[in-house]
């Protein structure tokens, strides 16, 4: 173990004050606030990330996050993740604000989220309370219009197991209607927030105060990445890691990936003749679905972001922790897949501060279908990272389908995303992908061969031949298990419906439904 | 406003009664709860929010095993490691038999667990108790406690305990308090039996008769906050919890026996609950945190993993049941008949009340039959222990009663709410039931003075759009739409059993403090009990200031279970605030030297016969504490409560759901329940207990199933593997309250807590059936379930 002065120190705003700690900065955030601070507010209800009561309001400069969050360069988001879930040197440099420092200056001591909460009566046992405002606090925080579907959206990794959530959306549809008219930008819109009192008035000094603390005589780019020890572990948001190990060793010193600056970008590559958008390892699937560029590259896919995991983890999870978790139902994993990623491989970049023994920075790339060897095994060789995912630009059809118990944030029994080209009337460059039917996910050659050259234009009869001759070969094509989501028998006819979905999402329109179903 | 509760009361009985409904002052009125400013603050409100800084920490070593006596155990290495505090196995401590139900004396589970023992049942059972200055050497120090085993074949399958070779429960000194049909050496840990009239030949009479099968599952309960506690020794040397208990008074004596401890000596204190739904009835921690400040006198703290929550806290019963039905072709129900085998997991906590209540809270509401049984089993197993969970029994029991009756007006080819209309329990009848089966014993002979359930009905035919012709539509290519109902029935506290107290005392400034042992488990109880006092006293809801749940500061109280608090100890405040009122106008004669009865009180002063102010509250009270010279004393008056009765809440409870039959998915797109729960003393918190409950059963309806490897390890221990409900599971909830008079309770006032957790895995399963023509008999109905009774009906077809 290290003495304690050796120990790199995490430095932090939490609500009003500034703290720093030589706490081990790769336990999770919530044990620091609960048992070193005393703020009792942030709950521990799973330590998974299921349950949201732990949530806490997280604050970083825009420019922080990536292409996704291009405007006010100097303007501070607050985005609600779950503090078990989080290291504590992930906010090194980070305003953080719970429940208590939410109503820090509120004249009644109230915001208008615990009002509206109040009045209509959304807390029975309260424990789940403080989680819940900190989402609906972070939903107003933006970015977007404030309505109630948002608002759903904002919650949608909250539980609450008293109140069966009826007089919590009561007090979300108060709030959206007294919130619909804030400013859309995100400097008007952070000052809005807190003249009512949204937020509290410790946000306003906070970019100020960090250019101070943080980034006098910092490191090269002016951003906060700090050295952190490396005991041969990378974690990316800590969605997974933490999850499997809820309650590291007090030495636990990994490598924290969010902080390496040059994994955090979104932009446009030219490699092999071809356009590509290359997002960096560490960009958070908030961000990552956000992006105007990978909502290009990927026509249709901010349709399925809700379909990974809830807002929270996506606030947190990076897209690629996610690959590299090797989960073989992991839902981005498989719209990845399906969409023809490519991995980029390398040791962390020169530019990282504290990867300086790195010297190497070759990269190579692999396309994501070959990246998986076995059950949570990867091809990634010592010291190796992610570094990005490139997506291919070309690709203008998309389609991404699972099936899981709960409606959504539930672990799918089966998913499956496919993509291809429409050239001179043919179907060409099918790749299809399914997760939950074998030890990785996998792509199903033989379903996009039986696509691959098909006439497009056949009518709606000729293609419902083709849904279910490509669903048939697909079934045929795995070998599924047994396990408490479901029965190989049962994964192996989900399979062929949801691939059918796939083809009723495209062609819909052209009667294929009435075909499928007569 | 025009909100249902409000509007008056066109049905009245016809007697006159003790209580009218008439226009509340507090009661009947959305108050806010009083504590929310501080719940939406996040300020310091849970167990342990408020743990001292110095308690030791205290991990468990849990068994791995499903069945294994343990040969022995080596903490030296646990004891090495610099911040251990104390290692705890079964030889430290005396060997006693106790039941961790959480029930009242004498208990009606068997005393079949000992806080450490020699054998472990199920993968969990505590095997050691550690306690160390952290929680990362806690832990630590738990992993390195070794361990031998002498690992046994276990019993799995609760249809095959029964004279299995393998006895779970050999040891000679568990026993049962009073006879409840305790055969451990056949794996039963409670039996029951009832009959009336002749069952087999009414069955041969009927023209239809429906005999189906149902296997209800095991469920978690998942309330947000894991149980927690934590321990210390007062100045006077005495033991004092704070735990998160749902009944404080059972906890404390249940300890003092499993200790052998003076009950004296033994101090629990309840703070805010992060809530329990029966979860919290248990005593699953008190004694290893009581263990370790006894034995080290530090304090001692231990808040769950969620983990540990799942694997070792306990489920929701099991059941098999499996019911036959017979009726006329007139629609006339003649016969049910009900036989059950319940799953009680390693130990006996909740056997047989949860067995009865299955029969006792679904039978009644057809109360015209011309003849009942029921009866059967409840058997151990070497799985996690099923105990007290809202509605436990009722929500079995009525899916199987309520999919049976279904099917038999789909047989009669009746509307089902027709058939049930004209069979259904009214106000003003009986049941035979009920005088035969009470919860562990028999029952009372009560008529119902109130029962809505036909306008709970009709309304809820309304909201819905209930057309009988018109159950199941197709909405789109592979989707169907269809509705399905249920009724049901719950009880209001155990009659003659459960017993709740309230103080209210009068302090200087003319306020008051009213001291309930009820317990708030995020239901609001706190609020509505000062809302019936206030009610009562005629005094403004704001200056009545409430605290509960403290075995050394509050009145005896059972605790919150079966549906208890607004109605028995509801009406201990009612009788509290009654007497109350007496000893203060007692006073005013007293110092004014006139009579009491000429004496009136209107909330704020006290007034002679000509409407003359004789003396405001606020005088009154700095005169009895501190100018009444000889006459001073302080006034307080205490009101208990039992109730000679259960009076039923009752609803109506409607699905419409779409299936998708290419993949079996169900949606619910619509959930309407229509509750007669006498007057509500909170509409808003009412509905919200109304909606919490619907959740939950619209949980076990869908999803949530607890599963075990086939050695007997929990597969569903986390949230992520045992998904409860999210906001985006619901589709819409709509719940009205029936407008509503139960002349037994406090201002007409009858349960609400667990009612709503019953219709919806019937309702549900009969929205199935009119979708796909498949009676689904299996709780959950899982988009594979679903899916493969499709295909069995179409191969059936074909």
């Amino acid at each position: 173990m290290e003495a304690e002065s050796e120990r790199k120190k995490t430095t932090l705003k939490v609500n009003g004050k500034w703290h720093s700690t030589s706490a081990p900065y790769g336990n999770p955030l919530l044990d620091f606030l609960r048992t070193e601070l005393g703020l009792k507010g942030t709950k521990e209800g799973c330590r998974e990330g299921d349950c949201g009561a732990c949530a806490v309001l997280v604050g970083r400069p825009i420019k922080d996050l990536g292409e996704a969050s291009g405007d006010a360069q100097g303007v501070v988001r607050y985005r609600a993740v779950p503090s078990c879930l989080l290291a504590l040197g992930d906010v090194d440099c980070c305003h953080v604000i719970t429940i208590e420092g939410l109503v820090e200056g509120a004249p009644d001591g109230l915001t208008p989220v615990m009002r509206a909460f109040l009045e209509e009566n959304a807390s029975q046992c309260g424990f789940c309370t403080p989680g819940f405002i900190i989402a609906l606090s972070s939903w107003l925080a933006g970015p977007g219009k404030p309505d109630l579907a948002g608002a759903m959206k904002a919650i949608d990794g909250n539980l609450c197991r008293c109140t069966g959530y009826g007089a919590i959306r009561r007090a979300a549809e108060r709030l959206a209607k007294e919130f619909g008219g804030l400013p859309e930008g995100s400097g008007e819109r952070l000052k809005a927030l807190v003249e009512r009192q949204v937020l509290p008035e410790s946000v306003l000094g906070f970019a100020e105060e960090r250019r101070r603390r943080c980034e006098a005589g910092g490191s090269s780019d002016g951003g906060p990445a700090k050295a952190y020890n490396r005991r041969g572990l990378a974690i990316g948001g800590g969605t997974d890691y933490y999850v499997r190990n809820p309650e590291p060793e007090a030495d636990f010193s990994p490598a924290l990936l969010s902080k390496q600056p040059d994994l955090a970008g979104i932009s446009e590559v030219q490699d092999e003749g071809k356009n590509w958008v290359e997002a960096g390892a560490a960009i958070t699937a908030s961000d990552f679905f956000a992006s105007p560029l990978v909502r290009r590259a990927i026509p249709g896919i901010e349709n399925f972001e809700t379909e990974f995991a809830s807002t929270l983890i996506r606030n947190l999870a990076t897209i690629g922790g996610n690959i590299a978790n090797a989960s073989p139902v992991g839902d981005l994993t498989c719209m990845l897949m399906g969409a023809g990623a490519v991995l980029v491989l390398g040791k962390p970049g020169s530019t990282s501060p504290g990867w300086a023994a790195a010297a190497n920075t070759a990269t190579r790339k692999l396309p994501i279908e070959k990246f998986f060897l076995g059950y949570k095994k990867t091809d990634l060789q010592d010291g190796e990272i992610i570094r990005a995912i490139r997506l291919p630009e070309d690709r203008p059809f998309f389609s991404f389908e699972k099936i899981a118990k709960r409606r959504q944030l539930d672990i799918a029994s089966v998913n499956t995303a496919i993509s291809f080209i429409v050239a001179d009337g043919y179907f060409t460059q099918v790749r299809i992908s399914a997760g939950g039917i074998a030890p990785t996910p996998v792509l199903l050659k033989g379903a996009a061969s039986a696509m691959e050259g098909a006439s497009r234009n056949r009518g709606a009869a000729g293609l419902a031949v083709l849904a279910r001759k490509v669903a048939t070969t697909a079934m045929d094509e795995i070998k599924p298990i047994s396990d408490v989501r479901g029965s190989a028998e049962y994964r192996r006819q989900m399979l062929g419906k949801l691939i059918i979905a796939h083809f009723l999402r495209f062609f819909e329109d052209e009667g294929i439904g009435k075909e499928l179903f007569p | 406003m025009s909100e249902p509760w409000q509007e008056p009361i066109d049905e009245r009985p016809k007697e006159q009664k003790p209580q009218e409904p008439r226009q509340f002052r507090e009661v009947s009125h959305s108050i806010p709860k009083i504590e929310g400013k501080g719940l939406v603050t996040g300020r310091p409100a849970y167990t342990d929010d408020f743990a001292p800084r110095d308690a030791l920490y205290v991990a468990l070593v849990r068994s791995p095993h499903a069945f294994a006596r343990i040969k022995s155990i080596d903490a030296s290495k646990a004891l090495a490691l610099p911040g251990v505090a104390c290692v705890i196995t079964g030889k430290d401590i005396v060997r006693i038999p106790y039941t961790r139900a959480g029930q009242g004396d004498p208990e009606p589970s068997p005393r079949d667990k000992f806080i450490l023992d020699e054998y472990v049942r199920y993968v969990g059972d505590e095997v050691a108790i550690v306690a160390a200055e952290d929680e990362a050497t806690a832990r630590k120090a738990s992993s390195l406690i070794q361990v031998s085993y002498e690992v046994f074949e276990s019993v799995l399958d609760f249809e095959k305990s029964i004279d299995n070779p393998i006895v779970i429960h050999p040891e000679q000194e568990i026993r049962e308090m009073f006879p409840i049909g305790f055969e451990p050496r056949r794996n039963i840990a409670s039996s029951y039996e009832m009959n009336v009239g002749d069952v087999g030949a009414e069955l041969a009479k009927s023209d239809v008769v429906v005999a189906k099968s149902f296997l209800t599952q095991a469920q978690s309960h998942v309330a947000m906050e894991p149980h927690t506690a934590f321990s210390y020794l007062d100045l006077h040397g005495r033991l004092v919890i704070y735990t998160s208990t749902q009944n404080p008074f059972h906890t404390r004596r249940i300890l003092a026996q499993a200790l052998d401890m003076p009950l004296k000596d033994i101090r629990i204190v309840k703070p805010r609950i992060g809530g329990g739904f029966g979860s919290k009835q248990h005593i699953h921690i008190e004694p290893f945190v009581a263990l370790v400040t006894l034995r080290t006198g530090r304090p001692a703290r231990l808040a769950l993993s969620r983990k540990e929550v799942f694997e070792s806290t306990f489920t929701r019963h099991q059941m098999r049941i499996s019911m036959r039905a017979g009726a006329n072709r007139d629609g006339t129900l003649n016969v049910l008949d009900m036989n059950v085998l319940s799953n009680t997991g390693a130990y006996g906590e909740h056997a047989l009340t949860s067995f009865m209540v299955v029969g006792s809270k679904s039978l009644p509401l057809y109360n015209k039959v011309k003849a009942v049984h029921f009866g059967g089993n409840v058997v151990y197993t070497n799985k996690v222990s099923a105990g007290a969970f809202r509605g436990y029994g009722a929500v079995q029991g009525n899916f199987a009663i309520e999919s049976t009756v279904d099917e038999l007006a789909h047989a009669l080819g009746m509307d089902p709410i027709a058939f049930r209309e004209k069979n259904m329990i009214q106000e003003g009848e009986k049941s035979e039931v009920f005088r035969i089966m009470g919860e562990g014993g028999e029952g009372v002979d009560m008529a119902i003075e109130s029962c809505k359930l036909n306008y709970c009905i009709k309304r809820g035919k309304e909201l819905i759009g209930w057309d009988p012709k018109r159950l199941a539509w197709e909405s789109a290519p592979g989707k169907v739409r269809a509705k399905g109902m249920a009724i049901a029935m719950q009880g209001s506290g155990i009659p003659l059993v459960d017993m709740g107290s309230a103080t209210l005392t009068l302090q200087d400034g003319g306020w008051f403090t009213l001291r309930v042992g009820a317990t708030d488990l995020g239901t609001g109880s706190d609020t509505i009990m000062v809302q019936i006092a206030a009610e009562e006293l005629g005094v403004p809801f704001s200056t009545i200031s409430v605290y509960s749940s403290d075995t050394d500061n509050t009145p005896f109280d059972v605790g919150a279970y079966a549906s208890s608090t607004t109605y028995v100890s509801g009406n201990a405040v009612l009788d509290a605030a009654r007497k109350m009122k007496k000893v203060m106008i007692d006073a005013v004669a007293e110092h004014y030297g006139c009579e009491a009865d000429m004496i009136g009180f209107d909330g704020a002063n006290f007034m002679a016969e000509d409407g003359s102010v004789l003396v405001s509250l606020r005088d009154l009270s700095f005169d009895t504490l501190y100018h009444n010279g000889e006459h001073m004393k302080t006034l307080t008056a205490t009101g208990s409560y039992t109730g000679p009765k259960s009076p039923p809440p009752y609803m109506a409870g409607f699905a419409e759901i779409e299936v998708d039959t290419e993949t079996g998915k169900v949606d619910l797109l619509n959930y309407v329940a229509v509750v007669d729960c006498g007057t509500p003393i909170n509409p808003n918190l009412a509905r919200v207990q109304a909606e919490g409950g619907l959740l939950q059963g619209i949980g076990m309806a869908l999803f949530e199933n607890v599963q075990y490897t086939e050695k007997g390890r929990l597969l569903t221990n986390t949230i992520m593997s045992y998904p409860i409900p999210s906001r985006e599971d619901v589709g819409k909830i709509t719940v009205e309250l029936a407008p509503s008079f139960e002349p037994s309770g406090p201002f007409g006032a009858k349960s609400i807590g667990e009612i709503g957790i019953d219709t919806p895995p019937a309702a549900i399963a009969n929205a199935i059936r009119n979708a796909i023509g498949v009676r689904l008999t299996e709780t959950p109905f899982t988009p594979e379930r679903v899916l493969m009774a499709i295909r069995k009906a179409a191969q059936g077809q074909a």
